[in-house]
């Protein structure tokens, strides 16, 4: 029930606007960066995390507030994925088993 | 050889005084077994001594031994494995609360091979929770507190092999296993100073680990030499029912030639000084036995938003259960305690258009490296991060953290080898780093073993403390 909320939260909401952003890729070693100033976080993200309080609803505001945060950095970054000018070829097939060549 | 000279040498030096008896396998795993119990708290690099199994196999070995039968140059030396490899007698946690108390009652696949060569399992060792999962910004991400590099317990040990890392670097076993999917066996190596090999995708089977990527999950040695890597490669790579994506491959080695290797373009831009410095050394000592290319430019990516929108959905869907419990509240970093939330978030069309951006990028990447034994760039752009700050916080402004080949390299599932070459700001280790074609590790480990045989970085041992 709780997947089926998620989805339901997901597809209500316009996505937002392609725009340029470095990725998140969440990578098991963090690069050193600088934080980023005070952004403006998608309406989609913040719907995404708010139902994350499905999950725990211990969560804080804050803490929602970052989840949102970082829905919306990985959604920008996604839109880094398949950029337009640069944009995957309907042909373009996806590695569905991954092999690294002889 | 005093027990310090016989901790800190490498595992082939160990294997040689088994076989000429000089030294026995049982005394070699108790000699172990004090120094993980004396400082592996101190270093955070523990989750669990394995005495009774250690002692079992190390008894088993020195039976052997002494009827002359060899299974190899591992055959009685003890070894440690981090805490994401199943293995019989003791708990495997994944370095994260909600799992503290999971057991499996088999040996994973790289356990089994090991156990097959003769080697002694006597710990399994400190990881950064669920393998740095979802999102840690500090050291103290794993419930055995931060892992803390042996050069200078004031800073990390990397991660999220932070176990291994510090307890080869402490002379606290013979040897260690590692994983990595983004970085996990070249940062620790580095910042702990040893011969870390990241196999290729495929080469070892992941049976047994922890799943966090599945197209980028691997498994490898970390060690106190380059030749090391190689002989622990040889003992737990091939073809595994129980893992699809193992398979035989042949190892290939470099014959009738110099080595050909190019430097990454701009490979020290954006470096602290002294990486810069040392790295520009290790070159001149690979110039004396390599043809060297002086500036390669890779093509471009976006590696680290292909590398996030793959990653992402694996995660979530590995660590679904535990996300859609409320349990990562359980969990030591602040930062993983949402990250979990936030890979969930992701979609699933990023995640199809990461795959298919990946095969264009990595065909782009191995054509681009293909010419060369091994393309050579710093592993870190600075030393170990501080221990109690934020990563971000660590070096602002003037370092960018990661040189950032760890995302193409790992997208396209190519080898590295971490080679310690020299120290950095507040007496920390500095390394070098060579990535070579698909299935060319040996390639790698003859250029490494030929650089350590000009350079005596890989024998230097840290002043251990306890507290």
């Amino acid at each position: 029930m709780k997947r089926k909320h998620f989805i339901a939260a997901a597809a209500s909401v316009p996505l937002v606007a392609a725009a340029p952003a470095p990725p998140s890729p969440q990578p098991s070693v963090p690069s050193a960066k600088p934080s980023p100033p005070q952004k403006k976080v998608s309406a989609v993200a913040r719907d995404l995390a708010e139902r994350m309080r499905d999950f725990d609803p211990g969560l804080s505001d804050k803490q929602i507030e970052d989840i949102a945060s970082g829905i919306d950095d990985n959604l920008k970054a996604g839109r880094r994925v398949n950029p337009k000018g640069r944009a995957l070829k309907n042909s373009d097939e996806p590695v569905t088993t991954f092999e690294v060549p002889e | 050889m005093t027990d310090d000279q016989i901790a800190f040498s490498d595992a082939l030096t160990l294997s040689g005084l088994l076989a000429k008896r000089k030294i026995s396998s049982v005394e070699l795993t108790n000699l172990y077994l004090a120094r993980l119990e004396k400082y592996g708290k101190t270093y955070g690099a523990v989750v669990t001594i394995m005495h009774e199994r250690a002692l079992r196999e190390a008894r088993a070995a020195d039976k052997e031994i002494a009827a002359g039968r060899s299974r190899g140059p591992l055959h009685g030396v003890p070894y440690g494995a981090k805490d994401l490899l199943a293995a019989v007698g003791a708990p495997t946690t994944w370095g994260a609360a909600p799992y503290r108390n999971q057991v499996f009652d088999y040996d994973g696949t790289v356990i089994r091979k090991l156990k097959d060569a003769g080697a002694v399992l006597c710990a399994k060792l400190a990881m950064v929770e669920l393998a740095g999962g979802f999102g840690y910004n500090d050291a103290d991400a794993s419930f055995t507190g931060p892992g803390r590099t042996p050069w200078n317990r004031k800073f990390w040990s990397g991660g999220s092999s932070s176990g291994p890392g510090a307890s080869v670097a402490a002379g606290l076993v013979g040897f260690a296993i590692g994983s990595e999917t983004n970085g996990s066996i070249m940062v620790p190596s580095a910042f702990c100073g040893v011969s870390g090999l990241r196999p290729t995708y495929g080469r070892v089977s992941r049976h047994g680990a922890m799943a966090l990527m599945w197209s980028s999950d691997k498994l490898g040695p970390m060690c106190r030499s380059a030749r090391d890597t190689e002989a622990v490669l040889k003992a737990i790579s091939g073809a595994d029912p129980n893992d699809k994506t193992a398979h035989d491959r042949p190892f290939s080695t470099i014959r009738g030639r110099r080595p050909r290797i190019a430097v990454v373009k701009n490979a020290t831009a954006k470096t602290q000084p002294a990486v810069a410095k040392n790295f520009e050394a290790s070159l001149a000592v690979l110039q004396q036995f390599c043809d060297v290319v002086p500036s390669l430019t890779l093509p471009k990516g976006p590696y680290g938003a292909v590398f996030g929108a793959i990653f992402n959905g694996d995660c979530a869907a590995a660590f679904r259960d535990l996300i859609e419990s409320g349990r990562a509240r359980e969990l030591q970093s602040v930062d993983d305690r949402i990250g979990g939330y936030q890979v969930y978030g992701s979609l699933a069309v990023d995640y199809v258009d990461g795959m298919r951006r990946r095969a264009i990028l990595n065909e782009q990447f191995v054509r681009a490296i293909e010419p060369y034994d091994a393309v050579v760039y710093p592993t870190l752009s600075t030393v170990a991060y501080p221990v109690g700050i934020p990563f971000d916080k660590a070096y602002p402004d003037k370092y960018s953290g990661e040189i950032e080949m760890g995302s193409p390299g790992n997208l396209a599932g190519l080898p590295s080898i971490n080679l310690p070459n020299g120290l950095g700001e507040n007496h920390l280790p500095t390394g070098l780093a060579l990535m070579g074609r698909p299935w060319g590790e040996l390639q790698l480990t003859q250029i490494a073993k030929a650089y350590q045989s000009r350079t005596r970085f890989h024998l230097e041992y840290p002043q251990l403390v306890v507290e």
